[in-house]
C-alpha cells in the first residue's frame, strides 16, 4: 500500500518535472548594457497598428512603425518623419506630401508612394482608425515619392492623422495575408524591428535596432517587453532592476522617490478625468435637464479634495477638457470665463431653488472598474454631501464603455487622452462624431439643439484655418459655451510619475516613449 | 473496466453540451456587445451592428449554440477570439499548459506535505504533533493566497533577490507562485486527511487488528490509511480540477499567462468564443480527472478492482 501511494506521488512529481522542463520561451531581462527591459501592462492582441486602440500596444508600436509625422510628447507638436515636406493648398482641402527617399522597411524594401497610398487605404478600412481618418477622402500617388492627400472638408489640424496612420510595406502585408497582425512582421520603418525569434505576445517579446534605419541605428540595441499585469509585481521588478523604465502607480510613488536608485520625473499627463451628466437620460432626464440642478452638481465638486483622495495630491485640478500643455490650439485655463469653484452651501441653495430642498435622486453613477471607479467614489460622496444622491454602478470597461456610447447612464466618470490638437474635441461636441461621445447635445430632449449647430460651425471654422491664434480664439469661444452647458466637466489631469534606471539616459514622456532617443550612460 | 471508461468518456458529450449551453445563456443575459469589443469605440453603430450580424450574434440563442457545436464537429474549431482574432485553441492551449504545470506542482507539493501531516495529526491526536500542524493549517487557510504571494515576493524577490517577481522564464520562477498557492492548498489536504484518518482508525477492523496484536505501524499504513485515502483521492481530483481554472490570483499576481487569468480577461472583454473554449477545456479536464480518480480507486482498493473486473 505504502509503495503504491509513494509510486503515485512519484509519478505526479515526474509529470510535473517533465512539464516544467518544457517551460521557457521567455526572454531574460536584459543583462546586456545595450538592452532596455520594459514593462507592458497586458499581452499584445495584435502586431498590426491599424487594429488597436490600446495604449499598451501603442507604446510598443511607436518604436516599430512610423507615420508621415511623429508626435513629440517631450517638447510638444509634431515632427516630420517619413515625410520630407507637407504643403497644403489654399483652402486646406488637399496636401501634397513629399516623401523621404532613403526610407527602408524592415524587410529591406524601399518605401514609395504606393506604400503610403496602400497604408492610408488600410487605415480607412479599419473601424479602429475611423476617428483619425474621418476627414480623409483618399490619397493618390503623384510620383514615386510624392502623394496627394485629399480631404472631404477643409482641415488644417492634419498633424494627428499623419502621425496616427502608420506606413506599412505593401509587399510584407500582402505576403503575410491573413496572418498579418497575428505574427511578427517586417512591415514597419521604425528604429526597431520585431525580433521574430522572441515574439510571444502573451508574455514577452523584443525588438532589435534596425541596421538600415534612415536616421542612423539606435544607440540601444534591443528592447525587451515583459507582460507584468500586477502593479506590485511590476514595482518589485523595477526595484530589483528587472525592468529599467516604468510609469509608477501613484500609491507607490513616495517609496520609489525615496529610493536613490532611480531618476524620477513627475509630469502632467495628457489624460483628463471627466465627470459627465446625461441630459438625455431615460429615467432622470427631466431632473438632469434642470439648469439649476446641473449647476448645483458643479458647485458640489471639490477638485482639490479629489486630487488629495485619489492622486495623493500629484494630479492637477482642471476645468480644461484638453490639456493645453500638449494640444495645439487649445484654450488656456485663464481663458475660461465662468469656472465654477467648489461651494457646498451654494450647491445646496441652488438645489433648493430648483425645488429640491431635501435633496434629489439623480439615478446611477456609472464608472468603469479600476481607475475611473476611484474618482467616481470620491465625487459621488461629494454630491451626496450636497444632497445629490446617486447609486454607484461599477462595471467592466467593456460594458461601461458600451453604455457611454449608447448614452445609457445618468451620471458617469470618463477620461479622455491622446488629444494633441484641440480639434479632437469634436469627438465630444460635433453632431456627426461617432464612438464614445459622453453627452449628446442634439438629442430628442432638444435642450441644446441650437448650440449643437453652433458647435459644428465653430469646429468647421477652427479646422478651416491654419492660423494658430485664430484657431485658439474660435476654440476658446466654443469651449466657454460648451463648459457653460454644465454637462461634462473636467476634474483632474491625471499625474504621470515615471521612474527609470539612474544609468539610463531616457526621455520621460507621459505615454509613448521613444527608445530611439535613449542611451545608457557611459 | 474498458466499458466503464468508454461510458465515462461518452459522458463528456452531454457535459460539453451542457457547459456550452449554460455559457451561451449566461453571456446572452449579461450586458456587453461583441461588435463594439472587436471594432473599438470609434466604430459607428452601423459598423457594430454589421459585425454583430456577421458573427451571428443577432441570431436566436439556440441557433448560435447549434452553429457553434456544428463548427466544433465539422471544422474542429472553437472559433476565433474576438480580441486577438487568433484561433481559440491556438491561444488557449499554451496557457492551459502553463496552468497545468502549475496545478500539478501545487497539487504534488500540497499532497506530499498535507497528507503526511494529516496522517500524523490523526495518529498523534491531541499531542503537539497534532496541535501545531492543525493550528498552522487553520492559520494558512485563513490567509488569502494573494497576501501570501505578496509577502513571499517582498521577502524572496525584493529583499533577498533570489527569484524574479513575475513570469515563468526559468524553472526557478515557478518557486514563488507554486509555494504561495501550495501554502493555501495544503491546509485543505491536512484537514481532510486528518478527519478521514480519524474516522478510519476508529473503525472496528482497526480495533480488531490492534486486538490481534498487529504492530501499530502496520495498522496505520496497511489497514487504516488504505481506507482513509479513498475520500482523500476524491478530494485531490476535485481540487485539481478547481486549480485548473482557479489559480487566477496567483496568475495575476505573478503575471503568469494561464487559463484562470485568460478566463477573467475574456469575461471582461466579453470574448465569448474564448470564454466558452476555456470552459469546455476545463470541463473536459475535470471529467477526465474524475475518470482518473476512479481508476486510482481501483488501484488503491482491491474491492473496487474486483467489481470492475467482474463487470468487464
Amino acid at each position: 500500500m505504502k509503495k503504491r501511494f509513494i509510486s503515485l506521488l512519484m509519478s505526479m512529481l515526474m509529470l510535473a518535472a517533465a512539464l516544467t522542463g518544457c517551460a521557457g520561451g521567455g526572454e531574460s531581462s536584459g543583462g546586456s548594457e545595450n538592452t532596455v527591459t520594459l514593462r507592458n501592462t497586458a499581452a499584445l492582441t495584435t502586431s498590426d497598428p491599424n487594429q488597436t486602440t490600446n495604449t499598451h500596444e501603442y507604446t510598443v508600436f511607436e518604436n516599430i512603425y512610423e507615420g508621415l509625422y511623429d508626435l513629440n510628447e517631450a517638447t510638444g507638436g509634431y515632427d516630420l518623419r517619413l515625410a520630407e515636406k507637407v504643403e497644403a493648398n489654399e483652402d486646406v482641402t488637399e496636401y501634397i506630401v513629399t516623401l523621404r527617399k532613403d526610407v527602408k522597411f524592415h524587410n529591406g524594401e524601399t518605401m514609395t508612394a504606393d506604400d503610403v497610398v496602400f497604408s492610408y487605404e488600410m487605415a480607412q478600412n479599419s473601424p479602429k482608425q475611423a476617428s483619425f481618418v474621418r476627414p480623409l477622402d483618399h490619397v493618390e500617388k503623384v510620383d514615386d515619392y510624392t502623394v496627394k492627400i485629399v480631404l472631404n472638408q477643409p482641415f488644417s489640424p492634419i498633424g494627428h492623422m499623419l502621425f496616427k496612420v502608420k506606413i506599412l510595406s505593401q509587399k510584407e502585408v500582402t505576403e503575410q495575408g491573413d496572418d498579418f497582425g497575428k505574427i511578427a512582421n517586417k512591415a514597419g520603418t521604425g528604429p526597431y524591428m520585431w525580433d521574430e525569434e522572441n515574439y510571444n505576445p502573451l508574455t514577452s517579446w523584443s525588438a532589435v535596432a534596425f541596421e538600415d534605419y534612415y536616421r542612423g541605428k539606435a544607440k540601444i540595441d534591443r528592447i525587451v517587453w515583459n507582460v507584468i499585469e500586477d502593479d506590485t509585481s511590476a514595482i518589485t521588478a523595477l526595484q530589483n532592476g528587472e525592468i529599467d523604465y516604468m510609469i509608477v502607480p501613484i500609491s507607490y510613488w513616495e517609496d520609489i522617490k525615496s529610493s536613490d536608485k532611480f531618476t524620477c520625473v513627475e509630469k502632467e499627463s495628457n489624460e483628463v478625468m471627466t465627470f459627465c451628466i446625461n441630459i438625455e437620460s431615460k429615467n432622470y432626464g427631466s431632473v438632469l435637464q434642470n439648469d439649476l440642478v446641473r449647476e448645483a452638481i458643479m458647485y458640489a465638486i471639490d477638485r482639490d479634495a479629489v486630487n488629495q483622495l485619489v492622486c495623493d495630491g500629484y494630479g492637477t485640478p482642471t476645468y480644461m477638457y484638453i490639456n493645453p500643455n500638449y494640444a495645439a490650439a487649445a484654450p488656456t485655463a485663464d481663458s475660461l470665463e465662468n469656472p465654477i469653484p467648489f461651494d457646498l452651501e451654494k450647491s445646496k441653495a441652488l438645489l433648493a431653488e430648483a425645488g429640491y430642498p431635501d435633496g434629489v435622486d439623480v439615478g446611477e453613477f456609472l464608472a468603469a472598474a479600476g481607475r475611473n471607479e476611484s474618482y467616481a467614489i470620491a465625487i459621488q460622496a461629494q454630491l451626496e454631501a450636497a444632497g445629490i444622491r446617486s447609486t454607484l454602478v461599477v462595471q467592466d470597461y467593456s460594458v461601461a464603455g458600451d453604455r457611454l456610447v449608447a448614452q445609457e447612464y445618468d451620471l458617469a466618470m470618463a477620461y479622455d487622452c491622446g488629444n494633441y490638437d484641440f480639434n479632437n474635441f469634436e469627438q465630444q461636441c460635433a453632431s456627426a462624431s461617432v464612438g464614445i461621445k459622453n453627452c449628446v447635445f442634439d438629442g430628442p430632449a432638444g435642450k441644446f439643439n441650437e448650440l449643437s449647430d453652433q458647435f459644428d460651425a465653430w469646429l468647421q471654422e477652427g479646422a478651416s484655418t491654419a492660423d494658430e491664434e485664430e484657431r485658439i480664439a474660435i476654440y476658446t469661444e466654443l469651449y466657454n459655451a460648451f463648459y457653460d452647458t454644465h454637462t461634462l466637466t473636467p476634474v483632474i489631469v491625471i499625474p504621470s510619475c515615471i521612474a527609470y534606471n539612474k544609468d539610463l539616459d531616457a526621455v520621460a514622456v507621459p505615454t509613448d516613449y521613444r527608445v530611439y532617443d535613449w542611451s545608457w550612460k557611459a | 473496466m474498458h466499458r466503464y471508461i468508454i461510458k465515462r468518456l461518452l459522458f463528456l458529450i452531454p457535459t460539453v453540451l451542457g457547459v456550452t449551453l449554460i455559457i451561451f445563456i449566461v453571456m446572452n443575459v449579461t450586458p456587453g456587445n461583441p461588435g463594439r469589443m472587436i471594432l473599438g469605440p470609434n466604430a459607428t453603430a452601423a459598423e457594430v451592428e454589421a459585425m454583430n450580424e456577421e458573427l451571428g450574434y443577432n441570431d436566436p440563442i439556440l441557433v448560435r449554440w447549434f452553429n457553434y457545436l456544428k463548427d466544433i464537429v465539422t471544422k474542429g474549431s472553437f472559433g476565433q477570439s474576438y480580441s486577438t482574432k487568433r484561433d481559440v485553441l491556438e491561444e488557449l492551449w499554451p496557457r492551459f499548459l502553463v496552468t497545468l504545470r502549475l496545478a500539478i506542482l501545487v497539487l504534488t507539493l500540497s499532497v506530499c506535505i498535507g497528507v503526511p501531516l494529516g496522517i500524523l495529526s490523526a495518529v498523534k491526536q491531541n499531542s503537539l504533533m497534532d496541535t501545531i500542524p492543525t493550528m498552522i493549517a487553520f492559520f494558512l487557510a485563513a490567509v488569502p493566497s494573494f497576501v501570501v504571494g505578496i509577502v513571499l515576493m517582498y521577502i524572496f524577490a525584493l529583499k533577498l533577490g533570489w527569484f524574479h517577481s513575475y513570469g515563468l522564464k526559468s524553472v526557478s520562477d515557478y518557486v514563488l507562485p507554486v509555494v504561495s498557492a501550495t501554502i493555501c492548498e495544503l491546509s485543505a489536504y491536512l484537514r481532510f486527511t486528518k478527519s478521514s484518518m480519524l474516522e478510519a482508525i476508529r473503525q472496528d477492523y482497526v480495533r480488531t487488528a490492534r486486538a490481534k496484536g498487529v504492530a501499530e505501524r502496520t495498522v496505520i499504513w496497511k489497514h487504516a490509511l488504505k481506507n482513509a485515502l479513498l475520500p482523500v483521492v476524491t478530494s485531490i481530483g476535485m481540487r485539481f480540477g478547481c486549480l485548473l481554472a482557479g489559480m487566477v490570483t496567483t496568475e495575476q499576481l505573478f503575471s503568469i499567462p494561464g487559463v484562470g487569468s485568460l478566463i477573467v480577461e475574456s469575461i471582461s472583454m466579453k470574448d465569448e468564443p474564448m470564454i466558452i473554449g476555456c470552459a469546455v477545456m476545463v470541463s473536459i479536464c475535470f471529467t477526465l480527472l474524475m475518470i482518473g480518480v476512479d481508476l486510482i480507486y481501483a488501484f488503491i482498493d482491491p474491492r473496487i478492482r474486483a467489481k470492475y473486473s467482474k463487470g468487464g
